[in-house]
């Protein structure tokens, strides 16, 4: 079992979300997945498509002994997030 | 508040005058960011961490420090530009993670490294009790126009 722990995540703040802002939807994709290495991105859109965020970061492809809820266990000496 | 655009959206002015973080919304009460010192160049602060934030895999979700980032910054930003009735909003968080924690105190630095006219750089350095970089950010920010 593997998990992908952030090593970097770089946010563009486009649109102010208020109080009144009606519910945004928050999806994200993988962009790639290598063994040690994984980038994704994510947006957050209104209903009628407006951007209000959107990201991209870096993360760092782990081996974990146990399921997702306990801490991992580390395969290698990898000291990333 | 703001002025409706017509496409479903309010328009926000952000206020000149933050908010303790008493009165904050849960959100940032949940980050926990305390400040201990806000000037219009240097901010300084602490988060005491535990396990309300925690990742499902239990250490510290990353997106506690991008938001101390933000705060930190901000607040720093804002404090430069409030004299002009201005107030200074992020537009790019650049936030890398660079050691695991689970718990304990971890104290946050911004330091304005630009502060132009329009927008101003800040960076912004996340610290265990050993002085060892816990994360690093930047956050770029733009000076607004605030609400009275």
């Amino acid at each position: 079992m593997g998990a992908a722990l952030a090593l970097e995540l770089k946010v563009n703040l486009v649109k102010p979300l208020t109080v009144d802002t009606p519910r945004v939807v928050a999806t994200g994709q993988v962009l790639s997945s290598g063994r040690r290495v994984a980038t994704a991105s994510g947006q957050i859109t209104g209903p009628d498509g407006t951007l209000y965020a959107h990201a991209t970061t870096t993360c760092l492809v782990i081996e974990t002994r146990q399921a997702p809820g306990h801490a991992p266990v580390r395969e290698g000496n990898g000291d990333g997030r | 508040m703001g002025a409706d655009t017509g496409t479903g959206t309010v328009r926000a002015t952000p206020s000149l005058d933050a908010a303790p973080l008493d009165d904050a919304g849960a959100f940032l009460r949940a980050a926990g960011l305390v400040f201990d010192e806000i000037t219009a160049t240097r901010v300084t602060g602490h988060v005491l961490l535990g396990p309300d934030h925690h990742t499902p895999w239990g250490i510290v979700h990353g997106g506690v420090y991008t938001a101390a980032v933000e705060s930190a910054a901000s607040v720093g930003a804002s404090t430069a530009v409030r004299d002009q009735g201005q107030v200074a909003v992020g537009l790019t968080n650049t936030t890398h993670f660079l050691h695991s924690v689970t718990s304990g105190r971890v104290n946050v630095e911004a330091v304005a490294l630009s502060q132009g006219r329009i927008q101003q750089l800040w960076r912004v350095d996340v610290t265990d009790e050993s002085g060892r970089l816990v994360a690093h950010g930047e956050l770029r920010l733009q000076n607004v126009a605030g609400r009275s």
